[in-house]
């Protein structure tokens, strides 16, 4: 091989390693904060106003790649207590939502760090996408509001195909904002029965 | 100049997806399993009275509990449990006796009190 050829794949391994450092500290901050009890996190969170703490739990829960962490119970608990479902599911999808958004910015990170057979991948998906533009948006939404899984895969994915910052965003939050909501209700309703099924 | 590579098929790419999204999630049940096994409970709602030895909370169904706070408990936002007063929002980590009172282990005070 000549040295012409050695010199870009080099660049290229240490771009991936990068990349795969880039990703497993994500997920290691991910496990680290999950397995922190939500208590530690209220005391460090120190907000006295409910719905700034549940903003600031779902934006730590958007930071890690685990859906909901840390705040479900918390959120499900402070509805059970008489708080505006709306108002706790509006807070935390904001802070879920600002939190997914810095998978957005790894996503656009990674892109070119990915195999070939990956990048060429998400090339084809991007060229699918082109074709049916309006279904994106309720796809989205719909995905936000029934999805029990994270965020991150869906605006990392679309971040890595070029797919618009807001357009990827506004939709989930939408969604997301749903999903709370029918969450801080089912903890008004039902919370004793969820918390006695641990 | 190396030739383009060929994309996974769209069905390959999908299932490859559903199945990290779907480990993931079970992650996070894991974990959210883990925060709810603690031996501790989480009590919230608006303190009705305050007596010498702790407060009666009720949740917004009406339900009153019978609250203790040990001379060990975490209290934040108040320097003492007496401080409380009627109609104020408290958030509760603790422990449920045999006797059916709640025992505190940290109390924090709320500003917003509940949806009338």
């Amino acid at each position: 091989m000549t040295a012409e050829g050695i010199a870009p794949r080099r660049k290229r391994g240490r771009k991936i390693t990068s990349a795969a450092m880039a990703i497993g500290a994500y997920i290691a901050i991910s496990i680290a904060v999950a397995s922190f009890p939500a208590e530690d996190l209220i005391d460090a969170v120190g907000a006295t106003n409910a719905y700034v703490l549940m903003f600031s739990l779902g934006m730590i829960g958007g930071f890690t790649t685990f859906t909901g962490i840390p705040y479900h119970l918390v959120l499900m608990s402070l509805a059970a207590s008489g708080l505006s479902p709306v108002a706790l599911g509006v807070s935390t999808a904001m802070g879920v939502m600002l939190g997914d958004s810095t998978m957005y910015l790894v996503g656009s990170k990674v892109k070119s760090s990915m195999p070939p057979r990956i990048e060429a991948t998400i090339e084809h998906l991007a060229e699918r996408m082109a074709r049916h533009p309006r279904l994106v948006p309720p796809a989205l939404v719909t995905y936000g509001a029934v999805s029990p899984f994270s965020n991150d895969f869906v605006v990392a994915s679309l971040s890595m195909i070029g797919y618009s910052y807001w357009r990827t965003i506004l939709p989930l939050a939408m969604g997301n904002t749903l999903y709370n909501i029918a969450l801080a209700y089912l903890g008004l309703y039902a919370y004793d029965a969820i918390v006695d099924w641990f | 100049m190396s030739p383009k590579a060929k994309p996974y098929s769209l069905g390959r790419t999908i299932a490859v997806g559903l199945a990290i999204a779907a480990s993931f999630a079970i992650l996070s049940l894991f974990f959210l399993y883990l925060q709810a096994r603690g031996n501790l409970q989480r009590l919230a709602g608006e303190v009705v009275a305050v007596s010498q030895v702790g407060v009666s909370v009720q949740n917004a169904r009406g339900d009153i509990t019978a609250v203790t706070v040990p001379l060990d408990a975490e209290l934040h936002g108040m320097a003492s449990f007496r401080e409380l007063e009627p109609g104020q929002h408290v958030m509760i980590r603790g422990r449920i006796l045999d006797d059916g009172t709640f025992e505190v282990d940290r109390m924090r005070t709320l500003t917003e009190g509940p949806v009338r």
